[in-house]
């Protein structure tokens, strides 16, 4: 089964979003900031990421950024998980090499309908 | 690397197989491979593992093809799988790469 | 897919918006008192989370007015809006509405009240909102019997993540297609990039499918192709209605969700998950507690000296249990190793084949237990060496074969205990440490003065100086900017330490020992003057008593003394630590050898009272950071001992030195 990298710093939604995967059959690793998520990403690959946008220490966009620098993440898909407010941060997302988004809020049946979507 | 494979072009065909796994992650080593393989005259493509397949591992083969064809040497396939016939279907390539007749799964 | 609850996650993010709500009233109060820009990052950090949280979890009224309280400080951060004492006024009073909204939502009340209606307006009409944003009307979809879409995608669409052969899969599940490729543009294989797209897509979709359906499919693309959707057939739209795009969601993954939800665990960093067989030993210990209370409370109303053997009977199960209950709760803490090493064969197998080299991977003691604190903080240490291993010490094929070895280099990472500590090592048998680069670039450095005469631990021993990068030519495995000083300062800073061995030709050991716990420490007593230390036990190589005549005065006022053949500093802990009445002559004292990071100093102490395990309180939480000090413990009469931070002290030592 797929291999999904989520990364937020809140818990709880970390909590939820990493729970529903697991429930639905996927490995799933947590990560709360962009640094750590480079370091999972960089231990472990993965079939597809899922990041916040705003998060101390390393925010999503920086993360992203830096992860389509590395040749084994060329392609793989990475959405982030931003709010409806966040229009422009979509696109500048984007333009840092994400694949697309989810926007917050969102419940348990949209993440895995887009992870599905994604993931094939 | 290309010159490698020179000796071999008196031995008869070379047969290049794909991974299973047959997306852009391997498709820069592929490309080596493919370009390798072009120094023997006979090549024959193994594409009866693949199981999942992308744009890119099938751009890839179109553009080897391309260049197979260009060069004379004569392409042929050993096998191709159900998801790699389906994906070439998919995006309008299964002519051009000239793909067996699909096997029954 | 809807029997996952989320409302189990109502505690959590109950908790961490709480602790949000404090950190931004902390940094609300700090902007007042004219705090820089990162506090007004982290405000709204925390007024983010909430509002994507409480979206998410289901609580509307908290998500509009911590919008409202987001969208100003947005203009705040952007600098479109000069901070001032009203918004902060404005955001101390929603951060106190919002903790009576969590008050609500946790006893299951209505979270909306008068006062949060008002403050929501009142943060509008600051954000400039006059009401509700403006709803675009979407325009009436013009529905057609099929269309012609043109799509091109950018040379950089593959390495993003979106996939054509994806898109147009969606595309065939709106309706019938007829798909070209377009091959105008495919380079020779030669100059081809097999990571970039070179191929144009025209596509006929019939069925009654609306543009938004289609555009909803390349919706994430938008800025990375070119694409046109035009009607098949230009006629009066049909009066049958636009057919949206639903994804089916496959049954499997809702199947699967039932059956694997038992094994699913939240994995959340303030919790650790523990078998119902520990929680039963620890309630067992109790009630053995409370049973041996009661013993001895008997002898608290009389005491009969006959009974004298009962009473050390008491206290001896006391002890007992006190140890016992101690070490459970302890091992509540621990997880098994496992979880870390299990991240390796991915790591050794990818980074072996892009540098072409041939690894073999064992790993030992997987079961051994550490810390939770411990084991989350050992991962990166350990992948940083395990990297080196591989880019730095272990050799080609068409090397080691040179050289008379196997062509297939190994790796062996092992955890187990030894004594108090747990030890982990990272064995290769590479070519070891370069020695003559290592000196060359040490010399570079300034690091030593000459490289004559050095043994190969003391070159190991210069890879951990900072600002040391181990490569002559540095990698994009390694060379991540991280060195090996960052390594056994993560380590030293878990109460550890890392040793390197190595063996030119054969390879390079690196050990790492950590302490069991964090919490609890074996130390000895040591008496100075009218104060108590202690040292811990896992730094103490031994203890002397050494004549005066042994002691040699440097320039500059240090002291040495020998020891095993080398001569090493005597630190006077009660000059360090000023304290008084203490013993100024060496042979009335003891010197009590010391190590870390690979260094030896002695310290002078008056006496040693005795071994004993010390519950460590942080002196930073308690009072403030001391060189020297690691923490601080309560001694069995009450008093306060301060505990050594051996590696700190050495490190002050040889700056003192330096100086």
């Amino acid at each position: 089964m797929a291999k999904i990298l989520a990364v937020d710093d809140s818990a709880s939604m970390r909590g939820m979003v990493a729970f529903t995967l697991r429930s639905a059959g996927y490995e799933v690793a947590e990560a709360e900031n962009g640094q750590l998520a480079l370091d999972t990403a960089a231990a472990s690959r993965f079939d597809l990421v899922l990041a916040d946008v705003n998060m101390p220490v390393m925010d999503g966009i920086s993360m992203v950024r830096e992860l389509r620098t590395r040749a084994e993440y060329k392609g793989v898909p990475i959405l982030m998980l931003t709010t409806e407010s966040n229009t422009d941060k979509k696109m500048e997302g984007k333009a840092a090499g994400a694949t697309g988004w989810l926007v917050k809020p969102f419940d348990p049946e949209q993440l895995l309908a887009t992870v599905k979507r994604v993931l094939g | 690397m290309g010159s490698k494979n020179k000796s071999d072009a008196a031995k008869g065909p070379v047969r290049v197989g794909m991974p299973s796994d047959f997306r852009i992650a391997e498709v820069t080593d592929m490309h080596r491979q493919l370009s390798a393989a072009l120094d023997v005259s006979e090549i024959v493509l193994d594409g009866g593992a693949v199981e999942r397949v992308d744009t890119a591992a099938l751009q890839l083969l179109v553009v080897f093809q391309h260049e197979a064809r260009k060069r004379g040497n004569a392409v042929q396939w050993a096998s191709a799988s159900a998801p790699l016939h389906d994906a070439a279907s998919q995006l309008g390539l299964a002519e051009v790469l000239t793909l067996p007749a699909k096997q029954p799964a | 897919m809807s029997n996952i609850s989320i409302a189990q996650f109502h505690k959590v993010f109950f908790e961490e918006s709480l602790e949000g709500l404090d950190a931004m009233e902390a940094a609300l109060l700090a902007l007042d008192e004219g705090g820089d820009a990162e506090l007004v990052h982290s405000i709204f950090r925390a007024a983010h989370s909430i509002k994507g949280g409480s979206a998410t979890f289901g609580f509307p009224d908290m998500a509009a007015l911590t919008h409202e309280a987001e969208s100003l400080l947005d203009q705040v951060r952007d600098g479109r809006r000069a901070i001032d004492k009203s918004i902060i006024e404005l955001m101390l009073r929603t951060v106190d509405c919002l903790r009576g909204m969590f008050d609500r939502a946790q006893s299951g009340q209505p979270l909306a009240n008068g006062e949060s209606e008002s403050l929501k307006q009142q943060l509008a009409a600051a954000v400039g909102h006059a009401g509700p944003t403006a709803t675009k009307v979407a325009a009436k979809p013009a529905a057609a019997s099929g269309w012609i879409i043109q799509f091109r995608p950018h040379a950089g669409m593959l390495a993003g993540g979106n996939d054509p052969l994806r898109l147009l899969r969606e595309l065939a599940a709106l309706g019938q297609l007829v798909v070209e490729a377009q091959l105008d543009r495919v380079p020779t294989l030669d100059a081809l990039d097999p990571t970039e797209c070179h191929l144009g897509w025209r596509i006929e979709l019939t069925g009654s499918v609306s543009r938004e359906a289609i555009a909803g499919v390349f919706e994430w693309v938008e800025d990375e192709c070119d694409l046109s959707i035009e009607p098949l057939v230009a006629a009066a739209p049909p009066p049958a209605p636009a057919v949206e795009a639903v994804s089916a969601p496959a049954g499997a993954g809702g199947a699967a969700g039932t059956t694997r939800s038992a094994a699913a665990s939240s994995n959340d960093a303030g919790s650790v998950r523990v078998g119902i067989d520990k929680i039963d030993g620890l309630i067992d210990l109790v009630g053995e507690l409370v049973i041996t209370q009661a013993m001895l409370d008997q002898f608290r109303e009389e005491f009969d000296p006959s009974r004298l053997a009962m009473l050390q009977q008491g206290l001896a199960q006391l002890a007992r249990h006190t140890r016992t209950l101690q070490e459970s709760v302890m091992g509540i803490r621990m997880l098994p190793i496992g979880s870390v090493f299990n991240r390796f064969p991915r790591l050794v197998r990818d980074l072996s084949q892009k540098l072409g080299k041939q690894v073999k991977l064992e790993l030992v003691g997987e079961h051994t237990e550490l810390d939770k604190t411990v084991l989350e903080k050992i991962g990166d240490p350990l992948v940083h060496l395990v990297r080196n291993a591989i880019d730095h010490g272990l050799e080609t094929p068409e090397k080691r074969r040179a050289t008379g070895k196997g062509d297939i280099g190994t790796l062996r990472l092992e955890a187990f205990h030894r004594g108090g500590s747990i030890v982990v090592e990272i064995v290769d048998d590479g070519a070891g440490l370069n020695r003559e680069a290592i000196i060359a670039k040490a010399l570079q450095k300034g690091l030593i003065k000459s490289g004559e005469g050095i043994s190969d631990d003391e070159v190991g021993e210069l890879i951990f100086q900072p600002g040391f990068s181990t490569a002559a030519v540095t990698t994009d495995l390694s060379g991540r900017g991280v060195g090996m000083d960052v390594v056994r300062r993560n380590v030293v800073d878990l109460g550890g330490t890392v040793a390197i061995k190595t063996r030119p030709g054969n390879g390079t050991t690196f050990t790492i020992t950590l302490p069991l716990t964090l919490a609890i420490i074996d130390g000895l007593r040591a008496a100075v003057g009218d104060e108590c230390y202690i040292v811990p036990l896992v730094s103490i190589v031994e203890s002397i008593q050494l004549p005066a005549e042994a002691i040699r005065s440097v320039t500059g006022g240090g002291e040495l003394f020998r020891f095993r053949g080398e001569y090493r500093p005597i630190v006077r802990l009660h000059q360090q630590f000023g304290c008084t009445n203490a013993r100024q002559n060496i042979e009335d004292g003891l010197v009590i050898v010391v190590e870390a990071d690979g260094n030896q100093v002695g310290l002078f102490v008056d006496e040693l009272i005795g071994q004993q395990q010390a519950v460590v309180k942080s002196l930073e939480a308690n009072y403030r950071r001391v060189d020297g000090i690691s923490g601080a413990t309560i001694l069995a009469d009450g008093s306060v001992a301060l505990i050594i931070d051996i590696a700190g002290l050495i490190r002050l030592q040889s700056r003192r030195k330096a100086a």
